[in-house]
């Protein structure tokens, strides 16, 4: 009897781990639009996986809702367009050469010599000369959640540019601080991909920043195979392992969690040793989603409609759109909105209507929802565990 | 001797013309800033507005059902609103006055002749003439003073509600025929909450005031059909007053307007349904969830041939095709609407044309979309929609005690963040000590301070217009200086890296000096030794 109770209990408890996270989950960022800071900092025709691994990430931001003018792109050389390469005007990142992601639609904000250390960092602190235009400005304000990636050789706390020059973590980490300070981000999702990445953001003190790195103090970060037709390794294991994760995302997703990203990638695969980490977030780094940075859906708030205009035998106590006042031009939505004299019927047969009115309701609050299913199923399952004890407990007793 | 002599000489030559040479050539010019001042300033509080509110009543008019008791009562709750609606910044001081309304008002029913005949009934008629010299002189110098009158009425004959005329600082309650005593105190309390009318939630920016508003034309599908649209006529009747306004008062809005084709729905995101409508008929309706809105709708996209620095706020009429016909938004399936904004892009108004071969929207067409967008407006600008309130003038969308809050809740934010720009921007000055300091950089720290400062000095002589604008100079100098180009640390180097450059041209010079010098040296102790051991 005692271990049935026990049982009961362990059942109830594994039920709550289940669904209480779920039930709890508040998956709403403030932000209200979305920018990508793509770098790849590495020049020479040897490191063509770096532009692979830039123009990756480019057009993964871009299928998930970034528009380009959200985008900065910065690319240290010109792979498409160099002599060695055999395929010109392409660039790959899998030996089977089924992407091009050099196509038609790259919009690279720096190139080649541009790509600079200075350059970098006065992107981030918005400290440009007056005449740099529009598209080469970080115009983001306190909404704005940016995903910053960068790709290269680095070192310890280090990443190098164009093979002459550096950029230590403790410059980053105070281009975000200038940043927090004037209120030019909301949430910034920092990814590094060089060797011991994780070491470049040892120095961040500025809140809501979450990082990524791919390889610890010590450790290289390694390619993930070679192309012989081209010559050179295509794509580095971490990015390889990310867009196998990334490509599954559909534009809007609300469910996948950036930890979850994190932990499609082990250790094994990449070689290396990734780290995740949050600092000074406000919101539970458990329900940031990946969809906070890589997309831009925008938030939709719908709102009522208040007439200003004084009509006094139609004018309505809250104040709202009466449409006899002008009946002749009045236009439908008037006709439809404001009667509120639906019938609302679907022309299906009644239960595929219910099962099409919940996948609509579904689609439409899909969340809240579901979660509220969730725990009124879990109400009723919690009841009927201590029902059926109690019964069993009675008919044992007689 | 002579070697020893050489030796020294050259050292002293190298030092004497070196050192000037290293000391003039790694001094950085740092202008003088006066962080006295601007400490100073950012550590001060700021200063309160305070708020005059007088509250008139005719005893004789008004109904209640005991009148002593609603009076005593209405004291007690002003006392409490008056604590009640405090803001940081802003303080109440409401006053109740009874007074005699030389008129009969029961059977008006015309809000214009009624504010008409306030007016000119209370005591302003007397000073009527030199208040308007007044009140014209200080608009010119830029005072506004705010100071309210709400007046309580009971009028038969006009619905009951809070009546805001177009403009002026008065407002009148019409409590009706009910002699219900909560209700009227209801109503009067809900006549308070305007001045808690500014919200941050949907701010459109937060930056600057100035922006540029884009209104766009969006025809879904224009096959069969081009769609043209009277936008100056509508613009000119319903925005421009008030936008005018504003642009007299607050900001700088500028406009423009576009149309654009093509902007295609998936067929399988949009939901149909039949409805029965106010005739008994069958009508076939269209709808789409809000998630499919988030998807659809790329706003950045749509109007990249704007070419502003200002920030952009896009205001879309969107008619959908003849095959998607009435279109409207379930939000839950209760109630469909047809207009929603985006915060910090814009905002959308779904047009569904009656007749379908429509190709011209002229003014009356273009009213309820930009009675929406006017609406969007109100809430990017932060001000909340206030239901219970009568506005009769329809061209006059933000009320005067409403754009006075905004002015006033928007001149304190700026001070506060031009005091925590001035104190980073002195924080990061502090950790680069080696960097050049031009003199732009000074100038606009003093210009900011000395922004702040009348700022401040304005709101003391209650000078609120000017305090407003110095606030946004104040601002816009914090920002020059902030983002000024030369503050870069990959410009300026640390000591240890001056020495590190001077080392290859001083070092080859002083080293073969040095160690002849040594040399020299510990030769001559060799001799001094020599000569003791001889001794």
């Amino acid at each position: 009897m005692k271990q049935k109770y026990f049982s009961c209990i362990l059942l109830l408890c594994i039920l709550l781990n289940l669904f209480f996270p779920t039930c709890l989950s508040s998956r709403t960022s403030q932000h209200n639009n979305n920018w990508a800071v793509i770098v790849c900092s590495s020049r020479f025709w040897f490191n063509y996986r770096h532009v692979a691994n830039a123009l990756s990430f480019y057009h993964t931001v871009k299928r998930l809702g970034i528009p380009d003018s959200n985008i900065i792109l910065m690319l240290a050389d010109d792979w498409a367009c160099n002599a060695r390469n055999c395929f010109p005007g392409k660039i790959f990142n899998n030996k089977d050469h089924n992407l091009n992601l050099y196509g038609t639609n790259v919009e690279i904000d720096y190139r080649g010599y541009e790509v600079n250390v200075e350059n970098f960092l006065r992107l981030l602190t918005g400290r440009h000369e007056p005449d740099v235009p529009r598209n080469k400005r970080l115009l983001t304000d306190s909404g704005s959640n940016i995903l910053v990636y960068l790709t290269g050789h680095g070192g310890n706390e280090f990443l190098k540019f164009q093979d002459s020059e550096e950029v230590s973590s403790k410059d980053i980490a105070d281009a975000f601080e200038q940043m927090y300070q004037k209120k030019r981000y909301n949430e910034i999702l920092f990814i590094i991909e060089t060797c011991q990445a994780n070491t470049l953001f040892n120095k961040f003190y500025s809140p809501n920043i979450a990082a990524i790195g791919c390889s610890e103090l010590g450790e290289n970060s390694y390619s993930h195979h070679f192309d012989s037709s081209i010559g050179v390794q295509v794509i580095d294991s971490f990015t390889y392992y990310s867009l196998n994760f990334l490509n599954n995302i559909k534009p809007g997703d609300s469910h996948t969690t950036l930890e979850k990203y994190f932990n499609s990638m082990t250790p094994k695969q990449i070689r290396s040793q990734p780290r995740l980490e949050f600092f000074q977030f406000q919101r539970n780094p458990r329900e940031v989603l990946v969809s906070d940075f890589f997309g831009s859906i925008h938030d939709v708030v719908s709102h009522p409609i208040y007439d200003y205009s004084f009509q006094n035998d139609n004018h309505n106590q809250n104040g709202n759109i009466d449409a006899n006042g002008e009946k002749e031009n009045a236009n439908r939505n008037d006709n439809f909105q404001l009667k509120n004299q639906f019938q609302h019927r679907d022309k299906a047969q009644p239960n595929i209507k219910i099962s099409n009115q919940f996948q609509h309701n579904l689609e439409d609050e899909a969340i809240e929802l579901s979660d509220n299913y969730f725990r009124l199923g879990m109400i009723i399952l919690i009841f009927l565990i201590f029902f059926f004890a109690l019964i069993e407990k009675i008919i044992t007793q007689k | 001797m002579n070697t020893t002599l050489k030796v020294l000489l050259s050292l002293l030559f190298v030092i004497l013309c070196g050192s000037p040479i290293w000391y003039h050539t790694m001094t950085v010019h740092q202008a003088k800033l006066p962080t006295n001042k601007l400490l100073n300033l950012s550590s001060s509080a700021n200063p309160k507005i305070s708020i005059q509110i007088k509250l008139l009543y005719d005893e004789e008019i008004l109904k209640t059902s005991n009148k002593e008791s609603f009076l005593s009562q209405l004291k007690k709750e002003v006392k409490k609103y008056s604590k009640e609606f405090q803001e940081d910044f802003l303080t109440f001081q409401i006053k109740t006055h009874p007074i005699k309304l030389q008129k009969d008002y029961n059977n008006m029913d015309d809000p214009k002749k009624i504010t008409k005949l306030l007016q000119e009934s209370l005591s302003f008629q007397k000073e009527k003439e030199k208040e308007k010299e007044k009140e014209k002189e200080k608009e010119n110098q830029g005072m506004f003073e705010p100071k309210y009158t709400l007046v309580l009425l009971n009028l038969p004959k006009l619905s009951e509600g809070i009546y805001l005329p177009p403009t002026g600082r008065l407002v009148w309650i019409n409590l009706g025929e009910s002699t219900n005593e909560n209700k009227h105190l209801n109503n009067i309390k809900n006549f308070f909450s305007i001045f808690t009318c500014i919200t941050n939630t949907t701010k459109f920016t937060t930056q600057t005031d100035d922006l540029h508003i884009s209104f766009i034309l969006l025809n879904q599908d224009p096959r069969g059909r081009v769609l043209n649209w009277e936008f100056e006529k509508a613009f000119n009747n319903y925005l421009q007053p008030t936008i005018e306004k504003l642009n007299t008062r607050f900001s700088e809005i500028t406009h423009d307007s576009e149309m654009i084709a093509y902007a295609d729905l998936e067929q399988s995101r949009v939901h149909k349904s039949e409805a029965i409508n106010q005739n008994n008929e069958k009508e076939v309706y269209y709808s789409i969830s809000k998630n499919t809105l988030r998807r659809v709708i790329q706003i950045g996209e749509w109007s990249s041939s704007i070419a502003t620095n200002k920030p952009v706020l896009r205001f879309i009429l969107f008619v959908p095709g003849k095959r998607f016909t009435p279109l409207f938004i379930n939000r839950s399936s209760k109630k469909n609407r047809d207009a929603f904004i985006v915060p910090g892009i814009g905002g959308i108004s779904i047009n569904n044309l009656n007749n379908s071969e429509t190709q011209l929207l002229n003014k009356n067409d273009l009213r309820r979309p930009f009675l929406v967008f006017a609406n969007q407006m109100r809430l990017f600008l932060g001000i909340k929609n206030l239901n219970k309130f009568i506005y009769y003038d329809p061209s006059n969308i933000i009320h005067d005690i409403e754009l006075d809050m905004l002015i006033l809740n928007t001149l304190i934010k700026n001070l506060n963040e031009a005091k925590h720009s001035l104190l980073s921007l002195h924080t990061l000055i502090k950790e680069l000590p080696y960097m050049e300091i031009p003199e732009e950089i000074r100038i606009h720290i003093q210009n900011a301070i000395n922004g702040i400062q009348d700022s401040e000095s304005y709101i003391n002589k209650k000078n609120y217009k000017s305090a407003y604008f110095s606030s946004k100079r104040a601002i816009d100098d914090c920002n020059r200086a902030f983002f000024n180009p030369s503050i870069s640390s990959q410009l300026y180097f640390e000591m240890q890296n001056r020495f590190a450059i001077y080392i290859p041209i001083f070092l080859p010079m002083l080293a073969p000096l040095i160690t002849k010098l040594l040399k020299q040296i510990s030769s001559f102790l060799k001799k001094k030794k020599k000569k003791k051991f001889q001794f």
